[in-house]
């Protein structure tokens, strides 16, 4: 993650633990957890369907969900993708999934080194 | 304490709207996807509607332009993406009192509901009334002639929508559409069965209105002595 990234990070969980202490916390980054799994899969599917548009919906709900949790990297990515989903060819646009996936697992890495949860814990590998 | 549904698919913004608008100390019924959205914000009277745009099945603003043609003023405010200006402004235009964009805010939220509920005061005791029958849509409780009659959840809406329809004559199609949210015709007779009961529990307890059904054409809720039962 880059430093910019990790002060975004450090002030999403900031936000999260003045609103609803350590519950909330943990909640919000296991949902979250489980959002980029389910976004990224079916950001995967719709590449290979060629579905663009579900590409892009994709990108675009994992961007707000990315957002809220201070995954500034990764929210930039999302909104690359989501940019670019009808427009670009397959190849960018793998690459640029590929780069969200890695992304999300770095930061969904530095959350568990946070909390202190076991490793890999909600988290996906890209 | 206020009564509010939220409509929202992400299982997190789900979890943290809900989790603040109960510190709050209100009662949250969660939705999440179009249908399902829809049926609540018609069958319950809420005291607000917090609505995402983007569902599953369907657009968000679509369910308030369909409250407001109804004439349902339940107070809404969307959630949407802090990129997407177009849809704060259709919200708005179509009848949404108020807006909220994504990364959220807790306390903004929180301030904008106690806003949106300051507005327009508590709304539980609202009701339908027709000709001795009255629906407490807060309680979801029917009463005709001041007894309470036992109806199921469908026969609840059923009667809601002909109440809303008053002397005015409904189709099947359109009870079909409304009240089953089916856009195709089953192919079989689930509305006059429906119809059938609700007419017998309102004869039972001594209704004034009649619901009859008017040949080639469908039902009405009527105080008039035309048409058969």
């Amino acid at each position: 993650m880059s430093e910019a990234g990790v002060d975004a990070a450090r002030s999403a969980l900031a936000r999260l633990r003045r609103w609803g202490g350590e519950s909330l916390v943990g909640s919000m980054a296991r949902l979250f957890a489980e959002g980029v799994a389910e976004r990224t899969g079916a950001m995967r599917a719709a590449l290979a369907a060629g579905e663009r548009g579900r590409l892009a919906h994709a990108a675009h709900s994992l961007k707000t969900s990315c957002g809220q949790m201070g995954a500034a990297d990764a929210e930039r990515t999302c909104r690359a993708l989501e940019a670019s989903a009808h427009s670009a060819d397959h190849t960018a646009l793998d690459t640029l999934v590929a780069r969200v996936e890695q992304e999300c697992a770095a930061h969904l890495a530095w959350l568990a080194r946070e909390l202190d949860v076991p490793p890999g814990a909600g988290a996906r590998t890209g | 304490m206020a009564k509010l549904l939220l409509v929202e698919d992400d299982r997190m913004f789900a979890e943290l709207i809900r989790s603040a608008l109960k510190e709050e100390g209100h009662a949250v019924d969660v939705a999440t996807e179009h249908a399902q959205g829809r049926m609540l914000a018609f069958v319950h009277d809420y005291d607000a509607i917090v609505l995402d745009v983007h569902l599953p099945g369907g657009n968000g603003l679509t369910i308030i332009q369909e409250l407001r043609r109804e004439s349902r003023a339940t107070p809404i405010l969307v959630l949407t993406g802090a990129d997407r200006p177009a849809d704060v402004v259709r919200g708005l235009d179509i009848g949404a009192d108020d807006y909220l964009t994504k990364p959220l805010d807790l306390d903004v939220l929180k301030a904008r509901m106690r806003a949106l509920l300051r507005r327009n005061g508590p709304r539980r005791i609202e009701s339908n009334a027709f000709g001795g029958i009255l629906m407490e849509r807060g309680a979801h409780r029917l009463l005709v002639n001041g007894q309470k009659v036992q109806v199921t959840p469908r026969e609840y809406a059923l009667l809601s929508y002909l109440i809303q329809h008053a002397e005015e004559v409904v189709t099947r199609t359109e009870l079909l559409e409304k009240v089953w949210e089916l856009t195709f015709d089953p192919g079989s007779n689930v509305v006059d069965v429906h119809v059938a009961r609700l007419r017998r529990k309102l004869r039972e307890h001594g209704a004034l209105p009649r619901l009859v059904t008017v040949r080639g054409a469908g039902f009405t809720l009527t105080l008039g002595d035309e048409g058969e039962e």
